[in-house]
């Protein structure tokens, strides 16, 4: 483990955009945040917010013509930002794991789960002999949990149910133990009833191998359970971060606290976060002043003219005039 | 995949027996083949031991079944224009229009895949835009215009290749090769060339057009969060899961590619079945054409089977499907 204090990863202000006919689209915008190593940050908004865009630019694969316009990402230290595409494919996979929402999708219907595993352990740890990267992928298959390892390393994705072959991407994502995993929504297209058994399986993984998180969810009991600190996204930015026991007790940010109400009992499941009244803002037609204004019942004066920015509460940090002096 | 496996057949025979009723049929309605048979000479007695021994006077079912049973042993009788053997003819002629097809087939995966992927990978570069745009040209562009551009160029103007004919060709069995010799595969180069034109534009566009819906897929942006590089996923990940389609593209289109050879093979003066065919139309030469019909459509179905059959091997998924 990191023998200093130095995060695992640091994104600082964040721009991304998608310059296209019309304009500029800012689809992330001055986000900043750390990841310390072996530690789980949950990142929770509704769709759209941003959050699925922040990872991707962390993984160095925006779509074109998506673009880190400004800010810095920091592995270890290290700016990956800018990196060339041969970089980056030794920083994917052997630094910075992914785990993406659909494991139906996510493997390649074509190759065994062992030739997947296989060329992905070879093509980081490039000394390993294909009956060494076998072994391992036996390994690797037993550790998230597959009954049979020895058997299934041969069997094809659509011969593993939607639960197991989650457990074969996170075993893909965990192949050359890197320090950071992406998960982006890794329970959403999975049954209920399974769901809390692959984040548990998730979180003892990275907990055991100190690896650190960056878990995207919608689902604010997955939060509770899972994350060390959280982090609260609206129309493309950072609006709340801090411990998850301080930000679900005592949520700073009125945004937060609509989602917390949106909760019937802290640790139920709801399929979407949007039962505060009206709708994010689309990238296009953000508001002037806080994005949330619309639809705040706390908004002054204030809110619709200037921009709040993170600061210091009682909670960790959040974006809101209400605690940066007032409203008014 | 044994049951599937013959489903297939089952499937493939009966196409066969529809298409050789059509075939049968065409003997039956192109007249009486007595009359085309005889000369002035011929006395009506002559004429009645013609249609016993051809037997003419069985009935229609009893004749089909014979028919069907005759042209399962390669029996098409014999041809009305010269006397010989329908199968003979067609084997004769058979080598050349398969070495033209084999070629034009090979060149157009050859030349197809790699631009299908250059396209696709460099989307929008100026040379992918250019290749493009011919492509449209080459899918409009009728095949003997292009064998006769080909020919101006090639062989009259710059004279460097035959403009007709197959060249000196090798005997080996019944078959007769021209990719022994040196002036059978300069022969080869511009028939092949015209026939594979429209091929080569379809192959590409296709493994474009899949290329880019199989980059968008959800298994090649993981492979690339794993760190995959670039050009093993184009080509193992994303170029093979693009494979089926032309693989059944391809498959299906050597049936296309003997029909058209017809026109080719008249452009080039090329002594395929395709000539054969047109010979036999001129002198009504029921015979060999309904050979000629049974035959290549015998090759399409053959095809179209192992099409099937080879999908199942591709794709594990379909494996375990039946
Ligand atoms: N290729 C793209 N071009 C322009 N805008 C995009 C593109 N992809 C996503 N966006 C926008 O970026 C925003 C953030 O999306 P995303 O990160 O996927 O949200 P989520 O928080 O649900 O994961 C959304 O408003 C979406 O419309
Ligand atoms: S800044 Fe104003 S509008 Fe925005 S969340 Fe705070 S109170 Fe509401
Ligand atoms: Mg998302």
């Amino acid at each position: 483990m990191a023998d200093d204090k130095r995060p695992c990863l640091e994104v600082q202000n964040l721009v991304v955009e998608f310059p296209n006919r019309h304009g500029t689209l800012t689809a992330l915008n001055d986000v900043s945040l750390s990841i310390a190593p072996g530690e789980i940050l949950g990142v929770v908004g509704e769709s759209g917010a941003g959050k699925s865009m922040t990872g991707l630019a962390i993984l160095g694969l925006l779509e074109r013509p998506g673009r880190v316009a400004s800010g810095d990402i920091l592995l270890e230290g290290r700016s990956i930002v800018g990196l060339s595409d041969n970089e980056m494919e030794k920083v994917r996979g052997r630094e910075i794991g992914a785990i993406f929402q659909d494991p139906l999708t996510s493997l390649n219907p074509l190759f065994t789960v062992g030739s997947q595993l296989g060329e992905t352990i070879r093509q980081h740890l490039p000394n390993t002999s294909k009956a060494q990267a076998r072994t391992r992928a036996i390994e690797l298959l037993r550790e998230v949990g597959i009954p049979g390892p020895d058997e299934r390393v041969d069997h094809y994705p659509h011969q593993f149910s939607g639960g197991m072959r989650q457990r074969v991407v996170i075993a893909l994502a965990l192949a050359a133990r890197p320090k950071l995993i992406i998960a982006d929504e890794p329970t959403t297209a999975l049954d209920v009833s399974i769901q809390a058994q692959i984040t548990g399986l998730l979180r003892r993984l990275c907990k055991e191998n100190g690896t650190a998180v960056m878990l995207v969810t919608h689902d604010m009991g997955v939060i509770a359970e899972t994350a060390d600190r959280v982090a609260v996204m609206y129309a493309g930015r950072l609006i709340e971060i801090g411990p998850v026991e301080q930000v679900l007790k005592n949520p700073s940010h009125p945004y937060t606290r609509g989602l917390m109400a949106s909760i019937p009992a802290l640790g139920a499941r709801v399929e979407k976060l949007n039962q505060i009244d009206g709708a994010m803002p689309r990238l296009n037609a953000i508001p002037p002043g806080c994005a949330f204004n619309p639809r705040c019942r706390e908004a002054g004066p204030r809110c619709r003219q200037d921009l709040p920015v993170l600061a210091p509460t009682p909670a960790g940090m959040a974006a809101c005039w209400l605690h940066n002096g007032g409203v008014a | 995949m044994l049951v599937f496996i013959i489903k297939k057949l089952a499937n493939a025979l009966l196409v066969m027996l529809t298409v050789a009723f059509l075939a049968f049929l065409i003997f039956r309605l192109a007249g009486d083949p007595v009359d085309m048979m005889s000369t002035e000479q011929t006395t009506q007695a002559d004429k009645e031991l013609l249609r016993e021994k051809l037997g003419l006077n069985d009935n229609f079912f009893v004749q089909y079944t014979r028919f069907v049973a005759n042209a399962a042993q390669g029996n098409f009788g014999i041809s009305y224009r010269n006397g010989q053997e329908v199968l003979g003819l067609i084997a004769e002629r058979f080598p050349a229009t398969m070495e033209l097809v084999i070629v034009a087939t090979i060149l157009s995966l050859l030349i197809g895949l790699p631009l299908g992927v250059l396209t696709a990978i460099k989307r929008g570069a100026w040379y992918s835009e250019i290749l493009q745009f011919g492509s449209i040209i080459g899918v409009s562009l009728p095949s003997f215009v292009v064998g006769i551009l080909l020919i101006l160029v090639f062989s009259v103007s710059l004279g460097l290749l035959p403009a007709f004919g197959r060249g000196d060709v090798v005997e080996l069995g019944w078959w007769s090769t021209g990719f022994l010799t040196r002036t059978g595969l300069l022969a080869l180069i511009l028939p092949s060339i015209s026939l594979s034109l429209y091929q080569v534009t379809l192959v590409m566009r296709l493994v474009r057009a899949e290329m880019l819906e199989v980059m968008r897929s959800d298994f090649v942006k993981f492979a690339r969060a794993r760190g995959i590089p670039r050009f093993r996923i184009y080509f193992r990940h994303a170029l093979r899961n693009c494979l089926m389609p032309v693989v059944t593209l391809t498959a299906m289109n050597i049936g296309t590619l003997i029909a058209f050879a017809l026109i080719t093979e008249t452009v080039f003066q090329w002594p395929g079945m395709g000539m054969l065919f047109i010979q036999a139309v001129t002198f009504v030469d029921i015979p060999v054409m309904a050979a000629y019909l049974c035959i290549v459509s015998f090759i399409f179905v053959f095809l179209n089977t192992m099409v099937d059959i080879l999908y199942a091997v591709i794709d594990p998924r379909l494996r375990g499907a039946q």
